[in-house]
């Protein structure tokens, strides 16, 4: 080999070497990324023409309650993992017309949407949204709700498990609330620690404002998360609610893992020995003026009400439960 | 090719490697900062 092969072959080498190392790095940050292919998941979390109101082929809960409401209709807007209540709601109660869907969201008229919690919060305080069906609200949304003269009116109509899920082949299948607050905060670095394999944990968290990121900062109290810098090339834990991932559960790599040796399932939540259940809320504005918003919520926490929400997956409220 | 270019044109392919690496590292992490936390779980180990 003469010595212009040789040049030729050390600087293709070079260029080699670094297309395989972007190439590695591509994958390790994007693989994990890949879009969930279960089609509940996806349902839940993109095809909202799935749950629409006044559709045949809809997935909700199909109820027609005799308490209806013709004008006025308050607009009705909340978090994604939600909205197929929000919608039955609307299937209940509302007259078909006032939904109007252009196949891929809810045109500007249309009395139900579907902004996901921090937009929905936002809107509820700017008028754009009368009733939200969310998680509690964080200190920012009620701080922005503050600085806009807007005071919240918070009415319970249900509850869900907050879970804390770990990939499918973790061995780890119990933790205790204890543990967890350690994961989050640091002290355990490291799924040995906890009885699994000999990996650095990755504890994941949610955008700010999210409902299942108000939920972990007030799961968590005064202590501060801190997370792993080198948490990614270890296996992660993350936290949602129950029924946003139930599917997903059931039909891809993920687990919800037991707390205090009790699993999240349905019987454990109601009867109240699952450790962290949470409530979800209509939310609205004390001052707005819609004559509907009232009796709307007062008719989710009635018997009709209640059952769209057992039936859609969740956990009615224990006082109102048939 | 004497020694001299060759040496520049190392230094060259290797700092066009380091530029690209370092783009791709950040469009990477813009692109997938929205990242879903099941998929990431459900993806990861």
């Amino acid at each position: 080999m003469n010595k212009l092969t040789k040049q030729i072959a050390a600087l293709a080498a070079v260029l080699l070497g670094f297309a395989a190392f972007d190439t590695a790095i591509y994958e390790l940050c994007t693989k994990p990324c890949l879009p969930d292919q279960s089609s509940g998941m996806q349902a839940k979390s993109i095809e909202l023409d799935r749950y629409l109101p006044f559709d045949d082929a809809s997935e909700i809960v199909d109820v027609k309650s005799e308490f209806q409401l013709t004008d006025e209709l308050p607009v009705i807007d909340g978090a994604a993992a939600l909205y197929p209540i929000c919608s039955a709601f609307v299937n209940a109660v509302y007259p078909e017309d006032a939904v109007s869907f252009d196949g891929t969201d809810f045109s500007a008229e249309s009395k139900l949407q579907m902004r996901n919690t921090r937009a929905a919060y936002k809107a509820v305080v700017d008028g754009d949204s009368d009733i939200i069906i969310c998680a509690e609200p964080s200190e920012e949304q009620l701080q922005y709700a503050a600085d806009n003269g807007v005071e919240l009116e918070l009415v319970p109509i249900g509850c869900e498990a907050f879970v804390f899920l770990v990939n499918g082949e973790n061995p780890v299948d119990d933790l205790s609330v204890d543990q967890i607050k350690r994961i989050y905060s640091g002290e355990y670095n490291n799924w040995s620690q906890l009885g699994g394999e000999n990996l650095l944990i990755n504890p994941l968290t949610r955008n700010t404002g999210s409902g299942s990121q108000t939920a972990m900062l007030s799961f968590m109290k005064d202590t501060e998360i801190k997370k792993n810098p080198f948490g990614f090339i270890g296996s992660p834990i993350g936290f949602s609610f129950r029924y946003y991932v139930e599917d997903v559960v059931e039909h891809g790599n993920v687990k919800m893992i037991s707390l205090n040796g009790v699993y999240p399932d349905k019987d454990n939540i109601a009867d109240g020995s699952y450790p962290i259940v949470s409530n979800f809320y209509a939310v609205y504005d004390k001052s707005n003026e819609n004559p509907n918003i009232k009796p709307f919520t007062e008719w989710m926490l009635s018997g009709e009400g209640q059952r769209i929400i057992e039936e859609t997956g969740y956990i009615p409220m224990p006082a109102e439960k048939e | 090719m004497n020694d001299k270019i060759f040496k520049r044109l190392l230094l060259m392919c290797t700092a066009a490697g380091c530029i690209a690496t370092i783009i791709l590292f950040i469009i990477t992490m813009i692109m997938y900062k929205d990242c879903s936390i099941i998929s990431y779980i459900a993806n990861g180990r």
